[in-house]
């Protein structure tokens, strides 16, 4: 079961990813970006149970906190045109 | 019996991703779609989380998943927040609504 899930996940990272191609502004393409993280960080929590490693949660963990740093400040980014 | 149970709501929670996933297509408007995919997509991650936890039952990767969950459940309602601000302080408009602009 958790692999079929794992499969499906994955198809559904692949349809997000193509709202980051072809988003019509960069809002749009932030904001398929913070889906396909969070779809990333349940594929790894998968991947920790299937494989039987438990460090992986401690990279889905880094991953979720560097992924909420780099949107914060690319929304700060954009918001001023590229102003800092 | 516990391992049942969480693959049922590991599905749930899978079912909710994938109508998220629907959405990001199926609106043609910046703020529909982002109200209707964060949304969905935190509760698709808590739901799976939820049955994560049930199929391992009490142990030490139960406690990692439920300080991921904690750590999500903070930062992506801040994460949709901000990025809802940056298009409307950044000039996006709907096209119907330049009246209701011009007050603010």
């Amino acid at each position: 079961m958790i692999e079929y899930s794992v499969h499906i996940l994955a198809a559904a990272a692949v349809f997000t990813s193509i709202r980051i191609l072809i988003g019509p502004t960069v809002w749009d393409r932030l904001l398929a970006f913070n889906l396909l993280s969070s779809k990333l960080i349940v594929i790894i929590m998968m991947c920790a149970i299937i494989f039987e490693k438990h460090y992986l949660l401690d990279i889905a963990i880094t991953y979720a906190l560097l992924g909420f740093v780099s949107i914060l400040f690319i929304a700060r980014f954009v918001k001023d045109r590229g102003r800092i | 019996m516990r391992e049942l149970i969480g693959n049922i709501v590991i599905g749930i929670g899978l079912v909710f991703v994938l109508i998220g996933v629907f959405g990001i297509y199926r609106f043609r408007n910046f703020y529909s779609r982002i109200l209707i995919a964060s949304k969905v997509d935190t509760v698709g991650f808590i739901t799976i989380s939820v049955g994560i936890i049930i199929r391992n039952g009490i142990a030490w990767f139960s406690l990692k998943v439920l300080l991921l969950v904690a750590v999500v459940m903070i930062i992506n309602p801040v994460v949709t927040h901000a990025i809802a601000s940056s298009a409307y302080h950044g000039g996006y408009r709907i096209a119907g609504e330049e009246e209701d602009a011009a007050d603010n």
